[in-house]
């Protein structure tokens, strides 16, 4: 059996240009289990944790599902954030059951891949809980 | 060709006469929801203007609103301007003009510099316009208007990179709305229902300001993109300068994320 250690080890491997993969709870807002190619701040973990739920479960989302979804079925899965510096994936579950994938990638990632290999990963997680 | 497009213009202008009393009806009810207005005036409304129209190829129906009411329509197109309309009163080049440009650019200043002057805070609204007739003869471009109005054009690529994003998605997106840094509304486009749902989304987000990004963070340009149910895609565009705001068809995610690193050149 795969560890969350090692499928996120393998996630980052698998999409060109990742850095970081993080695994979190939105629930408690804390990053479990993360893997990253240098060391990172434990405060910048956390703010990954905080904008995931923001998008996912926050006021946020929350606007968006007032204002934007015309009532369409289904929650926000997946949001990618562009910085001069880096793209961002986050991806949950359907039904936000607190749990969330964060990769932090260069700005030259094909995010739509990223984003299916980030799915597959958080599924496989999820599988091994 | 040009009595087809004179002939084409009149009818446009016919039927924007029957527009123009729910345009200004729509637009006091968005006012009514956002309470504020643009800082955009005078000469650095001109020159916005003269960017937005040098930006745009495809016709659009360019229209300068101020807080009481339309105060003009533009019709631009293959970057030039082609005819003003002001006061219900249209002025277009004809053919001996559009041979001169600076006659034609002097025509078009003298209607729009009172305007811009004596407006107050105005923004820009575009619509698509099915002009369908060519076009390289007629109008003015944009060096010539600058040129008589003696009001430099700016770069927009270098100036603003938002203000070329935004060029870029109008005539892709569903809707999108531009605020400013204090949340004014200086650009919007698309039907009124998804403006008006944008403009309530960004004004939920501005109560809820404090669990955006941090105080270090909010000067750094991003953009988010969140896939919506429906199969569009949520674009939200965040500068120093102010926001973007808009919805585009799920199918352009790629484009939109290629477009907003090349205007903002990460």
């Amino acid at each position: 059996v795969v560890s969350v250690a090692e499928r996120l080890d393998t996630l980052r491997a698998e999409i060109p240009g990742c850095s970081l993969v993080a695994f979190g709870d939105m629930r408690a807002n804390v990053i479990l289990r993360s893997s990253q190619d240098r060391a990172v701040p434990r405060e910048q973990l956390d703010e990954l944790c905080r904008v995931a739920t923001n998008h996912f479960t926050g006021p946020k989302a929350q606007a968006v599902s007032k204002h934007l979804t015309q009532g369409a079925d289904g929650d926000l899965e997946v949001a990618i954030v562009l910085t001069v510096d880096d793209t961002r994936i986050f991806v949950t579950t359907p039904g936000h059951d607190a749990d969330m994938l964060c990769c932090v990638c260069d700005g030259q990632v094909d995010a739509g891949q990223a984003v299916e290999s980030a799915r597959a990963g958080l599924k496989d997680i999820l599988g091994t809980l | 060709m040009m009595e087809n497009a004179a002939a084409l213009l009149r009818e446009t202008h016919t039927h924007n006469e029957n527009r123009l009393a729910g345009i200004v009806h729509r637009f006091a009810t968005a006012t009514g929801v956002s309470g504020r207005v643009s800082e955009l005036r005078g000469i650095a409304a001109l020159q916005a203007l003269m960017r937005r129209i040098d930006e745009t190829v495809l016709p659009r129906e360019i229209e300068i609103v101020s807080a009481k009411k339309v105060e003009a329509r533009l019709l631009v197109a293959n970057r030039r301007l082609i005819r003003v309309e002001t006061g219900g009163r249209p002025v277009s080049t004809d053919q001996e003009s559009a041979a001169d440009p600076v006659a034609a650019a002097q025509m078009f200043v003298r209607r729009l510099q009172p305007v811009l002057a004596q407006a107050g805070p105005v923004h820009f609204r575009a619509v698509r316009h099915d002009l369908n007739c060519e076009l390289q003869d007629m109008g003015c471009r944009m060096d010539s208007l600058s040129a008589v109005a003696g009001v430099p054009m700016l770069s927009a690529t270098t100036d603003d990179p938002m203000h070329s994003f935004a060029v870029w998605i109008e005539p892709v997106a569903r809707a999108w709305i531009r605020t400013d840094r204090a949340g004014n509304v200086s650009e919007q486009h698309g039907p009124k229902d998804k403006r008006d749902a944008l403009l309530a989304f960004v004004r939920d987000l501005e109560r809820t300001a404090d669990t955006g990004p941090k105080p270090a963070l909010r000067n750094k340009p991003s953009c988010t993109v969140i896939p919506l149910p429906d199969g569009d895609i949520l674009v939200i565009v965040d500068t120093a300068q102010g926001g973007l705001s808009g919805v585009l068809p799920g199918s352009l995610m790629a484009q939109v994320m290629a477009e907003w690193r090349t205007c903002f050149r990460s």
